[in-house]
């Protein structure tokens, strides 16, 4: 049931994540155009601006796993290398 | 800004045919269809070769539509003014001519950056400006990234802006990508034009202009990605054109990648129903960035430029005014009044839009155009007669409204005539503002504006000092300056007049100036 309904990730049964256990996203603030493409694509509505800058909110973003095959706002980030993987956090499972 | 001063100089010369319209109790009725030396009307039978001079062959219904519309209708950009909003940031797709840390590349000029703006703050700005600008007549929503890539911001402005201001007609510029889902959505919204950059129909040739594409959730990279464009361009011209919306394509120049190739996209989008084709140069220099900029990709000659829209005029009207403006650009083509309408003055602004207002000078601007006509075809009787072959190109100093009303020093830009026994014809720009900068003195400047019109028998002033007189009575152009605030058909034919007069009884001989290199027109036409 749950498996079905999650809009996160869609595991099986048992092997549900915590939320610390995804990939969080950043933007690299320095990078970023507020061109706002990736803005919109979140499933998890993680992005926002806030001054005119585009950030993402760690604890919300799913890696769009269980939405899309990629993660949007990096497949549609202009500028290659801003969107990335936050090493800075937590990650406890890599996604196969 | 200096990348600015690093723009490419435009320069558009066409000869050929010749349309002429005439206006009568408010209908403008052609009277003169003259296409002696047409290369493309006698290929066709076609009467007309574009919309330059007036109505020309158009059917009264779509001339009614483009008149007022300074991209659309060469002799409206003399008269009517249009102004982007830049709400539309993101875009879907990456071209390498573009570097998104400016504005599109596709509808406006690389290197500059546009302040992004709300709906909210758009349409305010919009009545700013049409209180301000009565002639303004256009909306246009061109990036500075995709305005489809951006539908809720797009759509929203659009709405905002028919509530208030319903006379404004309202076009925007798309990449095609996303056009397909959206194409009811912009019948609804009530978009008279749509622009769709347009620069290959064969994958393999998009693969070397778009690295990639955002579609469908998915990043597609080379030839897969170019090939979804592509098709996807196609289909909204299409489905456009069905729904009897006018279609404008620009297409992207770019030396050795699609330079031949653009005459089989003219082919394409014009038997797909596009009105008008606009090949505009590509502008690459190192520092905007872009891919091609940095890989050393040069930008066409105006030369080769004028071969390749020459190649493709015929069945389609090809556009040869585009300033190539920035996405937030205001005024007339050639002007660019943004600096007087950023957010912070317009927030301070009074704005009270007012439609009589607008009518009345509109009104004006109609009769204007009614007495510029009726003293050009008056001016044009006397040459008719006349059987010369000679045609002699020549640059007018204007400010606009159809006058020579622009001092030889402050013109940024000449705009090219050709002038024959059947009339003056606009064939092109020549831009010199870059070299007016800091660091070119008026020696320089003189010099650089003498070589960019080189291939001109006149040129026709407001006014013009002693210096720059003699030098370019030196380099053999005449500097005319007996016309100054009169229209700039009427005197130009005037002139011509009494040049063709001046050869025959002997007293000067013509001479053909500076005749510009052939390229790449054997290979284009042999396509
Ligand atoms: S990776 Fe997906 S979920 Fe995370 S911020 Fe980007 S779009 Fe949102
Ligand atoms: S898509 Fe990239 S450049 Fe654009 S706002 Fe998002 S992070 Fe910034
Ligand atoms: S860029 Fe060209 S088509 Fe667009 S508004 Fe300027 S002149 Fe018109």
């Amino acid at each position: 049931m749950c498996s079905a309904a999650c809009p996160r990730v869609g595991l099986e049964i048992g092997s549900l994540r915590r939320k610390e256990e995804y990939v969080p996203f950043k933007i690299i603030a320095s990078q970023c155009t507020s061109c706002s493409a990736c803005e919109p694509l979140c499933p998890n509505v993680a992005i926002s601006e806030k001054g005119g800058n585009f950030v993402i909110e760690a604890a919300k973003c799913s890696e769009c796993v269980g939405h899309f095959d990629e993660p949007q706002c990096a497949a549609a980030c202009p500028v290659d290398n801003t969107c990335v993987v936050d090493r800075a956090l937590p990650r406890y499972q890599a996604p196969v | 800004m200096g990348v600015d001063a690093c723009r490419g100089v435009i320069s558009v010369v066409e000869r050929g045919k010749y349309i002429k319209a005439a206006v009568n109790s408010g209908k403008i009725m052609q009277s003169i269809t003259e296409h002696k030396g047409c290369r493309a009307s006698a290929k066709t039978g076609r009467a007309s070769c574009g919309s330059q001079a007036g109505r020309g062959d158009l059917p009264v219904e779509i001339w009614e539509r483009v008149k007022n519309h300074p991209c659309y209708s060469e002799d409206a950009h003399h008269h009517y003014a249009r102004m982007h909003v830049a709400v539309a940031p993101a875009c879907n797709i990456q071209c390498n001519y573009c570097n998104r840390k400016y504005d599109c590349a596709n509808e406006s000029r690389p290197g500059v950056v546009s302040e992004k703006l709300t709906p909210e703050q758009a349409v305010r700005k919009v009545i700013a400006v049409a209180t301000t600008i009565p002639q303004m007549t256009v909306l246009g929503i061109a990036g500075p990234g995709d305005a489809l890539a951006n539908p809720a911001k797009t759509f929203k402005t659009l709405a905002l802006v028919t509530e208030a201001a319903p006379d404004i007609k309202l076009c925007l510029s798309t990449n095609g990508l996303a056009l397909p889902d959206y194409v009811d959505t912009i019948v609804r919204a009530k978009v008279d034009h749509v622009t769709i950059t347009i620069n290959m129909v064969d994958p393999e040739i998009g693969a070397k202009i778009y690295p990639w594409i955002f579609f469908n959730h998915k990043r597609y990279t080379g030839i897969e990605a170019a090939r979804i464009l592509t098709n996807r361009q196609l289909q909204g011209l299409e489905m456009l054109s069905e729904r009897g919306i006018l279609c404008k394509i620009n297409s992207v120049m770019i030396p050795n990648i699609n330079d031949d190739h653009l005459v089989e996209v003219n082919k394409a989008v014009t038997s797909r129903g596009a009105f008008l084709h606009n090949i505009m140069p590509l502008i690459s220099v190192p520092e905007h960035g872009t891919a091609f900029g940095l890989n050393g990709q040069r930008g066409p000659t105006a030369q080769e430029l004028k071969t390749l829209q020459d190649a493709c005029e015929g069945k389609i009207n090809m556009m040869r005014h585009c300033r190539q403006c920035r996405a937030d650009a205001v005024g007339l083509l050639g002007e660019d009044r943004s600096a007087e309408f950023t957010n912070d003055q317009v927030m301070k602004m009074d704005v009270h839009y007012d439609l009589e207002m607008r009518k009345a000078y509109q009104k004006r601007v109609e009769n204007e155009r009614v007495s510029k006509v009726a003293a050009g075809q008056k001016e044009l009787a006397g040459v008719s007669g006349e059987m010369s072959a000679i045609t002699v190109l020549v640059a007018v100093a204007t400010k606009g409204s159809g006058l020579i009303n622009e001092h030889f020093g402050h013109a940024k830009e000449f705009q090219l005539y050709e002038l024959s026994t059947s009339g003056a014809k606009f064939v092109g720009l020549r831009r010199v503002e870059g070299y007016c900068q800091a660091g070119y003195g008026e020696e320089d400047r003189l010099s650089v504006i003498m070589r960019d019109i080189r291939d001109c028998h006149a040129v026709f002033v407001a006014k013009i000092g002693g210096c720059p007189k003699s030098g370019l009575i030196k380099a053999g152009i005449e500097p005319v300056d007996q016309f100054a605030y009169e229209y700039i058909e009427k005197s130009t034919i005037a002139w011509f007049r009494a040049y063709v007069g001046k050869v025959k009884r002997g007293e000067i001989q013509h001479v053909q100036r500076g005749v510009p290199p052939r390229w790449p027109g054997d290979r284009i036409s042999a396509a």
